[in-house]
């Protein structure tokens, strides 16, 4: 998307305090439902990843197309959509059929590895290893 | 401050000094699932500064590797994973992993989730004072007033 021509608008707004921003965000989030509204797009609006921008609260407002290059999740009760990214669920049921053999069953494994803890491990498990650097001040 | 990677006494090894100067996380996902980047890094600001992660089969000898050098572990553990939200010492349980269709929405429907496509028509945020505070803008409104 970010590496395509396209025309925007931006609108910055400064409130001095954290309600009165509140206030504006749903505000501004108002004014672009309804715009979409009386243009008669179909749009969704997704509790989105604020990215490099920061902040803490951000949502998009996406129009649903099989041409799309977002991934949303949706539920169908209208309540609900997010980012697939930033989605989060009850798990369906495990279904060993769509599940590779390779991270199959480490559970006695996973299990001696964690030591007394009191966590009890679902059966069919998989373990990623995340690195964390080491951040040094000067 | 910035990155740096520090020297290890007594080693020369490019890979031994990387392996040293690392805090090590487990994260422990149902064999069907795959961890959300995303999820990991906004659950604990610690986090954010997590590497892409590792796959790895647990009884692989890297796993034995990994562990024996960390300087500390860290275990995270997945809720569809953990059958108790019960954690204790560094197990640290939540939702790590990417959402999937069919999966259950949280809302009072529990309706399975569908997966869609969709192009961005708009994008709003809520900045907090991360821009302000750096321009001064409070210092500057009291000023005209």
């Amino acid at each position: 998307m970010r590496g395509r021509e396209f025309i925007m608008k931006d609108l910055y707004t400064f409130d001095e305090t954290k309600e009165g921003a509140m206030a504006t965000y749903d505000d501004v989030c108002g004014a672009y439902e309804r715009i979409f509204q009386r243009i008669g797009l179909p749009f969704v609006k997704v509790d989105a990843d604020t990215g490099s921008i920061g902040g803490s609260l951000s949502h998009e407002f996406q129009l649903v197309s099989t041409v799309g290059e977002d991934s949303i999740l949706q539920c169908p009760c209208g309540k609900y959509a997010a980012n697939t990214e930033r989605a989060q669920a009850i798990a369906a049921p495990y279904d060993p059929a769509t599940t590779t053999s390779a991270f199959q069953t480490q559970h006695e494994h996973v299990r001696s590895l964690l030591g007394k803890s009191n966590v009890h491990l679902t059966e069919h498990i998989r373990v990623q290893v995340k690195r964390r650097r080491n951040k040094i001040e000067r | 401050m910035q990155w740096t990677k520090p020297a290890v006494p007594g080693t020369d090894g490019e890979a031994a000094a990387e392996t040293a100067s690392h805090r090590l996380s487990l994260l422990v996902l149902r064999a069907d699932h795959d961890a959300s980047i995303h999820l990991l890094k906004s659950t604990r600001p610690e986090w954010a500064t997590l590497l892409e992660p590792e796959v790895v089969d647990v009884k692989e000898a890297r796993v034995k590797e990994l562990l024996a050098t960390a300087e500390s572990v860290t275990w995270l553990v997945d809720l569809a994973a953990s059958e108790s939200l019960a954690a204790a010492g560094s197990v640290v349980t939540g939702h790590f992993r990417i959402a999937q269709p069919n999966d259950l929405c949280l809302c009072e429907s529990s309706k399975p989730l569908v997966k869609v496509k969709g192009i961005e028509v708009g994008h709003a945020f809520y900045l907090g004072d991360k821009y302000s505070q750096k321009a001064c803008i409070r210092h500057q409104l009291e000023a005209s007033h």
